[in-house]
């Protein structure tokens, strides 16, 4: 006669199937808390990169403020480039440049190697005796003395 | 002898259950703080997107107590506040500065989650006198 083969389900194998569960489980939360720890990391460097783009942006329209008040005290002198420069640099904006051509510029750090640079037309005897034509965020390390071909035909 | 085998097997299996309860909560303790870590970087992003949107809105607005009230804002005893379903509140105080030759507006925008501040934003603007 021949013997009918039983197969049973023991013990040990429920017992491997929770082993493998917690562990699977395990992995599971530990590189979920990996992937919320990144998320809040990057959350925060952006926000102290937004936050340091918004207090440059505040200090360029502070010294903005101050240019026209000098400016305007001063409008019915004749000053040169370097004599306007060197008003600027007496009254505590050293960042401030003004060229032959009546440009002036100026730069405020916005952290992160970044800088906020400033640029504009100076007219002091006309109204408005500024105009802003640059207000350009860039960075301190790259420096690129040629545009990059994006796009060859 | 039999009924000792079987109460070894029973503490065996208690200590096993015992060990993987502790392991489940470890477990869920880590995502519960994975969930709320995400939860608040989330509202923080928000927040923060709020609060640019405020200050490209103002940097481009002549009058920014106007502005703040088109975006939402409700002034009470001088300061704008702003609450989002999103779980943040949002808060502008506007100052003033007055210049002969014109004004620079400072629009403080801080952001909160409950009663704790996440941030503060300044939105500065000069304007001449004669560009009003």
């Amino acid at each position: 006669m021949k013997r009918k083969q039983e197969y049973r389900v023991g013990v040990g194998a429920s017992s491997i199937l929770m082993v493998l569960v917690v562990l699977a489980l395990a992995a599971l939360s530990l590189l979920s808390l990996s992937s919320a720890k990144n998320n809040a990391a990057l959350s925060q460097r952006n926000l102290n990169m937004t936050l340091a783009y918004y207090q440059a942006a505040a200090q360029a329209q502070r010294t903005l403020s101050m240019m026209d008040s000098l400016m305007a005290e001063r409008e019915a002198q004749n000053l040169t480039a370097q004599e306007w420069t060197d008003l600027f640099a007496a009254h505590g904006l050293e960042a401030v440049t003004v060229s032959a051509e009546g440009v002036f510029s100026f730069s405020v750090d916005a952290g992160a190697e970044r800088s906020l640079i400033v640029q504009g037309e100076l007219t002091p005897q006309n109204a408005p005796r500024f105009t802003v034509t640059r207000h350009e965020l860039t960075n301190q390390t790259v420096t690129q003395s040629q545009p990059l071909p994006v796009a060859m035909p | 002898m039999r009924h000792e085998k079987g109460n070894i097997l029973l503490v065996e299996l208690l200590i096993v259950i015992l060990f993987f309860t502790l392991s489940q909560v470890i477990v869920l303790q880590a995502f519960v703080k994975a969930q709320q870590l995400n939860r608040e970087a989330g509202i923080t992003n928000l927040a923060l997107l709020r609060a640019e949107d405020t200050a490209e809105t103002l940097a481009v607005s002549d009058n920014a107590e106007e502005t703040l009230a088109s975006l939402g804002f409700t002034a009470t005893d001088g300061l704008f506040q702003a609450e989002s379903e999103d779980g943040y509140r949002i808060t502008a105080e506007i100052t003033h500065f007055t210049q002969t030759t014109g004004v620079l507006t400072t629009v403080t925008v801080k952001a909160f989650r409950d009663m704790t501040e996440l941030f503060a934003l300044p939105a500065v603007r000069y304007r001449e006198v004669s560009a009003q």
